[in-house]
């Protein structure tokens, strides 16, 4: 280790020799060094290898520009088809809408002409209910009018008979036939 | 052996000479608030990165610039790593771990430039990367698990009589951990380099021959282009890990 450090000073002087001298001269490393990592350079120029780098990089920045494009076109479909189930949904909607309010409407002109039939059912039946009641009240006074006559005609048969002696009876048969004589003649 | 190199003229290959920290400005020790190549260098580091991140991905479109892609799939990257390898509560973590590859790769990449210093060849730098790593990994075991963290050495699986000589080895395979995760990183990133010194010095003596040094230094400039990245990710995956153990410590 020693030996090491003993020798540094002694390369050091060599070293700074070595730079100070002509630069342009194959006795320094430096130039030496210079000139292959020049013509290493030209080589990979040679070879196209910045070029083929920078084609792999643009491709790279092509094939992000295509990814994003073929995104961008998807969200755009997507977003249409947002769009078409979004209209069909309000379409439905408002048919779902309008079904509902001539439903509705329905019912209430079936309700209101229900109530109307009833209506009109009852006074109807009113009607038919009086008219009844009105040939009864008149049935049952033809009845009773009946029933008088027979009754007074029967008071009548009963008086005649009992104040009808034979004679008066005779007298009166009599003069019936003179009288329809009379009338007929 | 110095020696010997100096002796024959322009063959002084001085391949270790670009790691010495020398300071900026003037010349003189090396104290700790000296403002040396290293902090330098590190700056740089800490530059590139936000002109990546912040700048490179200031727009925050949507369709990303070329910056900001490399911003994308580095985030990415590192994200997918923590996720796969610390599991869905290592994510939690994740702004560490990606604090670490963030410094640890443009270091390493900024190295290859010819003349520059790399920070990430110096054990002092890795060390104190891998014991940040190692100690706040084992205060999260701790933490977490509370003395269960202990079961990670007790290896229940194993039969009865192993699980002893298993914990000794065990143990000690844990705390040569930031060892092995520091000495890995340096060592890659200053072989190479030096390799590419040692080359170049060969180039000086070769007159028109040197053309091979310099073919040579190409070739290893395309290895250290991988091992750049491949060790900042050996790094990153390495702590990714570490973590996972701390997090679920019965295996």
């Amino acid at each position: 280790m020693r030996a090491v450090l003993a020798l540094l000073p002694a390369i050091a002087p060599g070293a700074a020799e070595a730079a100070s001298g002509p630069f342009f001269s194959l006795s320094n490393t430096n130039f030496v060094v210079l000139v292959a990592f020049l013509l290493f350079v030209a080589v990979l120029v040679h070879f196209k290898v910045p070029g083929m780098l920078g084609g792999l990089l643009d491709r790279r920045a092509a094939q992000i520009r295509a990814d994003l494009e073929g995104a961008r076109a998807l969200r755009d479909e997507a977003q249409a088809l947002v769009a078409t189930y979004a209209r069909r949904s309000r379409e439905v909607k408002d048919q779902a809408d309008r079904i509902v309010a001539r439903a509705r409407e329905d019912a209430r002109t079936a309700a209101e002409e229900a109530k109307e039939e009833l209506r009109r059912s009852i006074a109807r039946r009113l009607a038919d209910a009086e008219d009844q009641i009105r040939a009864a009240e008149e049935a049952a006074l033809r009845e009773v009018r009946d029933r008088a006559i027979v009754v007074a005609v029967a008071a009548a048969g009963d008086v005649i008979a009992r104040q009808m002696t034979p004679a008066a009876g005779a007298a009166l048969i009599d003069r019936s036939i003179t009288e329809i004589g009379q009338r007929l003649g | 052996m110095a020696e010997s190199a100096e002796g024959e003229a322009g063959f002084a290959i001085h391949p270790m000479d670009q790691f010495i920290v020398r300071p900026l400005f003037g010349d003189g020790p090396v104290h700790w608030y000296t403002v040396t190549n290293v902090t330098l260098w590190m700056a740089l580091t800490v530059l590139v990165v936000s002109l990546l991140l912040v700048v490179g991905s200031r727009g925050r479109v949507l369709v990303p610039s070329r910056m900001q892609s490399v911003a994308e799939l580095l985030y990415g990257f590192v994200y997918k790593m923590v996720e796969d390898v610390a599991g869905k509560d290592g994510a939690r973590y994740f702004p560490y771990i990606m604090t670490v590859f963030c410094f640890v790769l443009p270091a390493n990449v900024l190295g290859l430039l010819p003349m520059s210093f790399t920070t990430t060849s110096h054990i002092a730098v890795t060390a104190v990367l891998a014991v940040a790593v190692f100690a706040s990994v084992t205060a999260i075991g701790f933490l977490k698990h509370g003395t269960h963290f202990l079961g990670l050495f007790w290896i229940s699986s194993a039969p009865l009589p192993l699980r002893p000589v298993l914990a000794v080895i065990e143990v000690l395979s844990y705390f040569v951990r930031p060892v092995s995760h520091s000495i890995r990183l340096a060592g890659n990133m200053m072989a190479g380099h030096a390799v590419i010194k040692v080359f170049a010095g060969f180039a000086g003596a070769l007159g028109v021959a040197s053309v091979f040094p310099v073919v040579a230094i190409t070739a290893v400039y395309g290895l250290e282009v991988l091992v750049a990245f491949i060790q900042a990710y050996v790094f990153t995956i390495l702590t990714c890990v570490y973590l996972r153990d701390a997090l679920h410590p019965s295996h």
